[in-house]
């Protein structure tokens, strides 16, 4: 009974989704093609290509090798800073919370560099860093590092005080506490951070990669930029003139971003399986 | 099956704790002596707010008393260990870990491999009624389930004092009543040391060998009354017991006297219970 009305909700769910997504096409496709159907332009939605026009440019970029290429090195690169932050921030947000000593040394330092928006760091970055791959992927993990710290160190100091006590109490050493009680307590906040921090990376690569000129260019696809990732593949669709490219390319890392973090979801239930059915 | 161990006894000799310092030091515990006698129930009730909680983290080293201390068998203890544990208000199992997690987390912090353990883990779960519940997490529980998981997690560690902070608080009165004849029954079957903190008049009659009478904010012993009915006491005998009633009003009529403390802080309140 429960499954079936389950099963019901979603459907009902599913049906919405899709009546939704229709409606925004037609809309956008109706507004944008106002100008030439009618001989009114509506301001602002007729220098947007339609979405017709749009699918038939996704279309030939099926076969297209620049276009995949695109796909890889964006990916490339949110994996290796979203990595690295993630190496590097649990640990160091770890710390943290835990050692006030580390706190007291660290933090102010920590505060001062967080405001600092990632693309400010391009120039430098790219000044310090030797290969400009480096320095994009840098950038990248500077978006999702300081999330991930914050997080982390939220976590861990509001675990409940009653949980390490009746560690204490039942004889746990502190490496016992840390690794089955502190560490399990404050894996939700790390995986929230984990879902933030996937989210501003791909901001910040898109962004990293437009600035700095897509790095290595591998593989000249037809029609399309040069493989230097998705941003860089809407700013060379920007420059070639070709707006149904920029719309393929914007959709594309909509995409790539609700993959990654449909994968750090799976991922989160997967480690987290008491936190599934809350 | 677990080992049995002789119950210890506890002690809290002149025990003080205030927070704050200086002007705005507020003593919560205010030299506070008793006894928990070994392989006894003992009760202790006050009204809520009086800083009971605070005598539990004191008792169990959670905390530091500011002055005063607290011996186990007459001697002093000032450091968390398993052998005072606690039995928190709501629960404190960790929702990562599945029902039998919880229980052997004991004996494995301990060092004991969890084969050594595992036994005494299925037979506390299946004493207290979760076999079917052994892979569940906390959350898939109801309020009672989980009390019940709690006090398997506790008392595998075989404790010379249980402490029980209101451990049946926000169960609802059917579970409560339940819980109460089954924690009684765990009780007369092991014959351990237990401290039992609650507000419930009823639940205190109902389980105690000794009741001890709290004065409110700050915390001090106001009585002692032995109680003598006899063991396995059942909900309803106690109900209908003429002893039971007799203690029953005895104990309020000290406790009302401790709630009206706490109103009487307050300027139209303290107008009222003059005039009482």
């Amino acid at each position: 009974m429960i499954a079936s009305a389950n099963m019901q909700l979603s459907a009902r769910a599913g049906i919405r989704a899709v009546i939704a997504i229709a409606a925004t096409v037609i809309f956008w496709e109706v507004t944008s093609r106002s100008g030439e159907w009618t001989g009114v332009a509506i301001p602002m939605m007729s220098v947007i290509p339609p979405p017709s026009r749009v699918l038939l440019a996704w279309y030939g970029l099926i076969g297209d090798f620049g276009y995949w290429q695109s796909w890889y090195l964006s990916f490339l690169r949110v994996l290796a800073g979203f990595g690295a932050a993630m190496l590097l921030g649990i640990p160091f947000g770890m710390f943290l919370a835990l050692s006030r000593t580390f706190y007291q040394i660290t933090f102010p330092p920590f505060e001062v560099l967080r405001p600092i928006p990632p693309l400010a760091w391009v120039p430098a970055a790219i000044l310090f860093w030797p290969t400009q791959e480096l320095s994009i992927a840098f950038i990248t993990f500077l978006g999702a590092f300081y999330t991930i710290v914050i997080n982390v160190v939220g976590g861990a100091r509001s675990i409940d005080a009653r949980y390490v006590q009746s560690a204490y109490a039942m004889g746990a050493s502190r490496w016992t506490l840390f690794r089955r009680v502190i560490f399990p307590a404050t894996l939700p906040s790390i995986i929230v951070g984990a879902a933030v921090g996937m989210g501003i990376t791909w901001e910040v690569v898109v962004a990293a990669e437009m600035i700095s000129g897509g790095g290595s260019s591998m593989g000249q696809g037809a029609g399309s930029g040069t493989g230097g990732g998705l941003g860089f593949f809407i700013w060379n669709s920007y420059t070639g003139g070709s707006y149904e490219q920029i719309v393929v390319g914007m959709i594309s890392i909509g995409i790539a971003g609700y993959l990654s973090s449909s994968a750090i979801r799976v991922l989160g239930n997967l480690i987290a399986p008491w936190l599934k059915a809350r | 099956m677990m080992k049995k161990t002789a119950g210890g006894k506890l002690e809290a000799r002149d025990l003080s704790k205030a927070y704050g310092s200086g002007r705005f030091a507020k003593t919560v515990v205010d030299r506070c002596s008793f006894t928990v006698e070994d392989n006894k129930l003992t009760v202790m009730i006050g009204p809520s707010g009086s800083g009971k909680s605070t005598m539990v983290r004191l008792l169990a080293s959670f905390e530091q008393p500011t002055a005063g201390s607290v011996l186990l068998d007459g001697k002093s203890v000032t450091k968390p260990s398993s052998d005072r544990l606690v039995v928190f208000q709501e629960t404190a199992l960790y929702p990562w870990m599945t029902t039998y997690t919880n229980v052997i987390f004991g004996p494995e912090a301990q060092g004991r491999s969890e084969e050594s353990c595992k036994n005494a883990a299925d037979e506390l779960i299946h004493r207290v009624g979760l076999s079917q519940f052994r892979e569940s997490y906390p959350h898939e529980l109801s309020g009672g389930m989980q009390r019940r998981a709690e006090l398997a997690r506790a008392l595998i560690n075989n404790p010379a004092i249980m402490i029980l902070d209101e451990p049946f608080r926000g169960l609802d009165a059917m579970t409560k009543g339940l819980m109460q004849e089954y924690y009684a029954r765990l009780f007369e079957s092991s014959r351990n040391t237990h401290l039992f903190v609650t507000t419930d008049i009823d639940e205190a009659i109902f389980l105690a060998d000794r009741l001890l009478i709290m004065s409110n904010f700050p915390l001090r012993l106001r009585e002692v009354i032995d109680v003598n009915l006899p063991r396995p006491r059942k909900l309803a005998d106690v109900v209908e017991s003429d002893m039971a009633n007799d203690l029953k009003k005895q104990a309020l009529t000290l406790l009302h006297e401790e709630a009206m403390k706490s109103f009487a802080f307050g300027g139209y309140a303290a107008g009222e219970s003059s005039r009482i």
